[in-house]
């Protein structure tokens, strides 16, 4: 049973605490609310009713961009969700509580919602040297992670941060940067990525859960399928470019001005899954490609380390910068015929050797 | 005996922030410690790769102020390279970095400082007509009638009554540092939500020209948004049409909105000015009208004062001269190779991460020692504060006719003396006088792009350094930008085509700070030094003087 | 040892048919993939519903990597089944450590100039067998295993994605499987360099008309070969 049906004072009866206690919680509440006496018998009646889910959201090593782009959703607008439909009780962006205060609201909804809140992470957490490189309240951003999701009913990694490591995780990953579900692994995960992901793709995820009831259904790298189901190629509105083969050949040239296929400047919209083509950003208005630029794959795994971006064949990472996978073929097959040349030689000096006759001809002994 | 607190996690900032204070017998912030206590090491994942690139990994820095690392970053690798951008390149980046300023400023207002002024349960109590009536009396915006603050009042009460606070648990309402009347916290909660749905409409300016908000596109060399006035697929009439749109609700917004809110609000609480802090500013100016080499172009002067001293200004300023600009690690987290005490310019920075600080989990940092991921930046070795009230303060004291008149205006309705500007109060001032100065600049360049269409000019991009074979086998570069929060630096080192230095030092690195070799506190540490706190236990006036900064912390460290 | 006679019929005709649609498929898929990587040139102006450049070109990869796919299946199938004495795969046992015994040393041995002796295989010699294995089994391996990801992805969940999806898994993203897609595709033309050189070397070397006996079957010269091995 989710959590979702559960009024709060159903949590507390299922942890033994009785009637009477529950009341005198209620009015607790009130005074600590600031709210009059006459107010109680309506926050007994909401307490009685069902909740709305509580949601602590965690910020790692992040750039919090994932929450700029939450707060541009536009529908559902963040205020809506944040005010009506779930209970966001933890987020360090909005969160008016400060310190000791703030920390207390987590261990409480912890406590109080044992396996039936939801754990948002923004950003990674940094495994290396104990996790110096992100610590919240003198402890490590990972130890603070592990413990909120312990008890979580399920996790929303947001951002290709929390989903696969994103910039912090780029070589060579000086803090240890890791993604969330590496580090959760008995929890079920939801990977949002995208640098940042779509505000309405984030909501959306929320709107999912909150409507049907259950998590989106999830592909091979747990993204939810109808918005990682397909490649920003598949929609995109240059498509018709591609396929006549009418590219830019360099920015502002007549191709660009034309709106032609970005492919030669290094678009990653071939191999990048997300739903900037069709769903776009900020309420329609553009995406990268509509407005010029190239896809640099930022909703892909490792895709910082797939540069360089403006050309359409990466680096080679083990072999070093500069060495793509052509360059490096036409060196193997420079190498092989060379090799073959000087084969054919050796063959040739062997043969003209054998063929001289010399009995006395003395090689090894 | 002295009595430390700490205040870790800070919300309503960006990155993570602890601040440690010892207060006096009476209750009064004694001595201040601000350490940065995140790391992502992005001065070292640069190095290796394609100076091309580098403005999307810096812009990744920071998603608040989302544009101004890509901005810096462009104009840093463009430094070094020479390469020249067209004047419709130079006109976009100065309408979105307007737009950024105006939309970062008017989140801060709202979302992230108007909690440690409002009090949210208050507003419970509101008359709703009352509210209506004082919202009228200062300000023209339409969504001020009875009906609007019955039906808010009526939302925020079953918020309330349903025992999920959401953001607003536990939180120090009715504290006694709050001074507004009921219908004041009640305005201004209509308006936060106002504002969060709004600022995402000036920010499509954004994905018109950059393809999207957060992280818009920027390129080496111009922009990558064509202009074709006959294509549907780029910068088009329809495109522009809907940019003066926003442009024009945005002015509206700030002179409706945040502009009445600010002074209403400032009034109640303008006996509270403390936060004042070091009375050394920095800025390195911005908005070229021409080229960024033409300083004497830039709507936004250079310069430095020091000591408070508005009747002098440092116009000579230059972030090249190493004698000008070090960064010193004597109580940050890393190491120089000959020695911790002395700073380095940028051009022969190093990052070299070494943690020293106590075991985790602890109570407290040493802070005699390092405490910091923050390096320690100086303007010929100045502690300096760099933001909106350097900017401004700069501004004032050099005369520019727009601030003049508009500081004059603000001190006047709030029948403030000049020397209030030193405070808390006088930062966040700052800011919003800012924020309309910086809404007024998107009309000028959109006007500017017009013109310039209109003459048959739509280039966007200058390809004449585009291939690194063109570029010199070693060389450096310095870019900058006034971000939102104030004088940010990218100083590059490019070897063979590829980056083999990289350096940033960003305005919240300049703020936030810890100290110095001679001990001296930055901005933060300085500002919060004397402020009497009403309950030591609940921090609100700490989280004042810290948002009216408005910190960002992975900005801040990197 | 044997006794190879004058005209030895070495190469039947499906192993005839099979290695010429093979090469064919694998000249046209690699130069179409370096296309697919790097168009060369734009179409004119004009709409785009014109033209059909990089499309077309999309497809001939496509269908040629469906042809070679089969062609590969069925040298899988005439190896394992054919009663083909010189196209089985019985005598090729790498895993075994026999195998790189003294035949195959001997071969290498002369391939390097420290032995003077050229041994003369009917099928193939122990190096060659082991090249063809590294370089066209393996290479083809990987590309059709890769390639059919990709290709999955043109339509995910369908048939070819269920089956193949995984595969990108492997490699993290998307993107980096067509970089090693691409970077594996230059295993061809090594081997092609390889292969034409041994071919015509052994012709010269022990004039058996090896190059034109892909064509014909016939390999020519009387001789007493080695045996690999004994059944
Ligand atoms: C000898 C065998 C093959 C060679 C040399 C070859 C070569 C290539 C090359 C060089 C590319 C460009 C990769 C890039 O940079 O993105 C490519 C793309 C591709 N190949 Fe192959 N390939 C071979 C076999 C196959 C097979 C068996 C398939 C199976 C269907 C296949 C499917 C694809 C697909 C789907 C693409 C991506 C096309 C696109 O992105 O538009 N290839 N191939
Ligand atoms: C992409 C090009 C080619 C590939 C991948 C290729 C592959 C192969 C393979 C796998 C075999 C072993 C036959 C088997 O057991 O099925 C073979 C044999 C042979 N190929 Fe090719 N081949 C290519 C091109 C050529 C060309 C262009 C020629 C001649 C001009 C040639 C001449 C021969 C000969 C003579 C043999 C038999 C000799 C021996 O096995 O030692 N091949 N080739
Ligand atoms: N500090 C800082 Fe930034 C700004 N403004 C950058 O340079 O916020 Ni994230
Ligand atoms: S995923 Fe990208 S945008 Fe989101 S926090 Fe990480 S770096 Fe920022
Ligand atoms: S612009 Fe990019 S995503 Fe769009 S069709 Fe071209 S390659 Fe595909
Ligand atoms: S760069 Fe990112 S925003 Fe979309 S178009 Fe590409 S996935
Ligand atoms: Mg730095």
């Amino acid at each position: 049973m989710s959590a979702k049906g559960e009024s709060y004072a159903e949590i507390l009866e299922a942890r033994g605490i009785s009637r009477g206690d529950f009341l005198k919680y209620c009015s607790l509440l009130s005074v600590y609310l600031g709210l009059s006496a006459s107010m109680v018998p309506r926050v007994v009646k909401a307490m009685e009713t069902k909740s709305r889910i509580p949601v602590i959201w965690l910020h790692g090593l992040e750039c919090t961009c994932c929450s700029e782009s939450f707060i541009r959703s536009s529908h559902p607008i963040a205020a809506d969700i944040v005010l009506n439909m779930i209970s966001l009780d933890y987020n360090d962006t909005l969160s008016a509580a400060a310190g000791h205060q703030l920390e207390a609201v987590r261990k409480q909804i912890m406590k109080d919602y044992k396996g039936k809140y939801i754990l948002a992470v923004e950003g990674n957490a940094p495994v290396k040297d104990n996790g110096v490189y992100c610590m919240v309240n003198g402890e490590s951003f990972l130890s603070v992670l592990k413990e909120t999701a312990a008890d979580a009913m399920a996790v929303i990694a947001w951002g290709s941060c929390a989903s696969f490591g994103c910039v912090q995780n780029a070589k060579p990953n000086p803090t240890g940067a890791t993604p969330v579900h590496k580090i959760i692994r008995n929890k079920p995960v939801v990977n949002v990525p995208g640098c940042p992901p779509i505000a309405e793709v984030m909501t959306g995820v929320i709107a999912h859960y909150i409507t049907f009831g259950s998590l989106p259904e999830l592909d091979r790298l747990k993204r939810p399928r109808t918005f990682y189901g397909t490649r920003i190629h598949d929609k995109c509105e240059r498509r018709s470019y591609f396929d006549a083969g009418m590219f830019v050949e360099r920015f502002d040239d007549e191709g660009a001005r034309n709106g032609w296929c970005l492919y030669k400047m290094g678009c990653k919209g071939p191999t990048t899954y997300n739903a900037c083509s069709s769903i776009k950003w900020n309420e329609g208005t553009s995406f990268p490609i509509g407005s010029g630029h190239p896809c640099f794959g930022c909703a892909a795994p490792g895709f910082w380390d797939n540069g360089p971006f403006y050309t359409r064949l990466a680096d080679i990472g083990f072999v070093g910068t500069d060495s793509t996978a052509d360059k490096i073929g036409a060196v193997a097959v420079g190498g092989a015929a060379a090799g073959m040349a000087a084969h054919a030689i050796g063959t040739a000096v062997k043969k003209a050797r054998d063929s001289k006759p010399e009995p006395t001809e003395v090689e090894e002994g | 005996m002295a009595k430390r607190i700490v205040v870790d996690p800070i919300p309503r900032i960006e990155g993570h922030l602890r601040i440690e204070a010892k207060l006096n017998g009476n209750n009064e912030i004694a001595d201040a410690y601000s350490s940065g206590t995140m790391w992502r090491g992005l001065e070292i994942i640069l190095q290796g790769r394609d100076p091309r690139d580098a403005w999307a990994y810096t812009q990744r820095i920071c998603g608040v102020c989302t544009t101004v690392h890509a901005l810096a970053s462009v104009r840093c690798v463009e430094d070094a390279i020479g390469a020249h951008i067209p004047p419709n390149a130079n006109i976009i980046r100065n309408l979105m970095n307007a737009t950024q300023q105006t939309q970062d400023h008017l989140i801060h207002f709202y979302h992230l400082h108007a909690l440690d002024w409002v009090d949210v349960v208050s507003a419970l109590s509101a008359d709703p007509n009352e509210a209506s009536r004082i919202a009228q009396s200062i300000s023209s915006y339409p969504k001020s009638s009875p009906g609007y603050f019955k039906d808010l009042l009526k939302t925020l009460k079953t918020f309330v009554e349903s025992g999920q606070l959401g953001i607003f648990s536990n939180a120090y309402w009715g504290h006694k540092g709050y001074l507004l009347p009921p219908e004041v916290n009640l305005i201004a909660v209509a308006h936060y939500l106002e504002a969060l749905d709004f600022q995402k409409e000036i920010i499509k300016i954004h994905a018109v020209f950059g393809g999207k908000n957060p992280h818009p596109n920027y390129l080496v060399g111009g922009m990558a948004s064509a202009i074709n006035p006959e294509s549907d697929r780029a910068i088009s009439i329809e495109r522009l049409a809907m940019v003066k749109k926003i442009i024009d609700d945005t002015n509206d917004f700030i002179d409706q909105v945040y502009i009445p809110d600010l002074i209403a609000i400032a009034g109640f609480y303008k006996g509270w000015l403390h936060g004042g802090g070091l009375g050394n500013y920095l800025s390195y100016g911005d908005f070229p009208e021409t080229d960024i080499n033409d300083v004497d172009s830039y709507l936004w002067s250079r310069g430095a004062i020091l000591n408070k001293d508005l009747g002098t200004v440092y116009d000579d300023v230059d972030p090249r001269d190493p004698a000008q600009i070090t960064e010193e690690v004597s109580h940050s987290w890393y190491t120089y190779k000959d020695g911790d005490e002395k700073g380095l310019h940028p051009w022969d920075g190093e990052t070299n991460p070494k943690y020293v600080g106590p075991e985790l989990p602890y109570k407290h940092l040493d802070t005699d020692h390092k405490y910091s991921w923050l390096k320690t930046p100086r303007w010929r070795d100045n502690p300096v504060e760099v933001g909106p009230l350097a900017r401004v303060l700069i501004a004032y004291a050099k005369g520019n006719d727009d601030i003049v008149g508009l500081v004059d205006t603000v001190l006047g309705k709030l029948k403030a003396p000049k020397a209030a500007l030193f405070s808390t109060l006088g930062r966040t001032a700052a800011r919003g006088i800012e924020c309309k100065q910086t809404a007024g600049f998107m009309r000028r360049y959109y006007d500017q792009l017009i013109a310039n269409i209109k003459a048959g000019d739509y280039d966007t991009f200058s390809k004449n350094r585009w291939e690194p074979k063109r570029w010199p086998k070693d060389c450096r570069g310095f870019g900058f930008t006034e971000a939102p929060r104030g004088a940010l630096g990218h100083w590059i080192h490019i070897k063979d085509e590829k980056i083999a230095d990289y350096q940033i030092v960003v305005p919240s690195t300049w703020n936030a700070s810890p100290r110095d070799g001679k001990g001296r506190s930055g901005a933060y540490e300085a500002a919060l030094k004397g402020t009497p706190m009403v309950d030591p236990e609940q921090p609100l006036e700490v989280l004042r003087t810290i948002h009216s900064f408005d910190p960002c912390l992975a900005c801040a460290s990197h | 040892m044997t006794t190879m006679y004058e005209e030895q019929y070495v190469w039947r005709l499906p192993v005839r048919v099979y290695h010429w649609i093979n090469a064919a498929a694998i000249t046209v898929l690699f130069l179409t993939g370096l296309y697919i990587a790097s168009p060369l040139m734009s179409s004119p102006p004009g709409e785009a519903t014109w033209y059909h450049g990089m499309a077309w070109i999309r497809l001939i990869h496509f269908a040629t990597a469906f042809i070679f796919i089969a062609n590969f299946v069925f040298r899988l199938y005439w190896a394992l089944f054919g009663r083909d004495n010189y196209a089985r795969f019985a005598g090729f046992t790498p895993w075994k450590p026999a195998w790189w015994g003294q035949p195959f040393k001997d071969q290498l041995a002369s391939y390097l100039f420290i032995a003077k002796e050229e041994p003369n295989y009917c099928g193939h010699n122990p190096v060659a067998a082991l090249t063809h294995f590294l370089f066209v089994f393996c290479g083809s391996f990987f590309m059709i295993f890769t390639g059919l990801a990709m290709y999955g992805e043109n339509n995910p969940g369908g048939f070819i994605d269920t089956l193949f999806g995984w595969v990108v898994l492997l490699f993290g993203s998307s993107f980096a499987m067509h970089t090693v897609h691409h970077l594996v595709a230059w295993v061809f033309p090594v081997y092609l360099v390889l292969h034409l050189y041994a071919v015509v070397r052994h012709d010269v070397v022990d004039k058996s008309s090896v190059t034109s006996s892909i064509i014909t079957g016939y390999k020519h010269r009387v001789e007493q070969c080695p045996e690999l091995f004994a059944d």
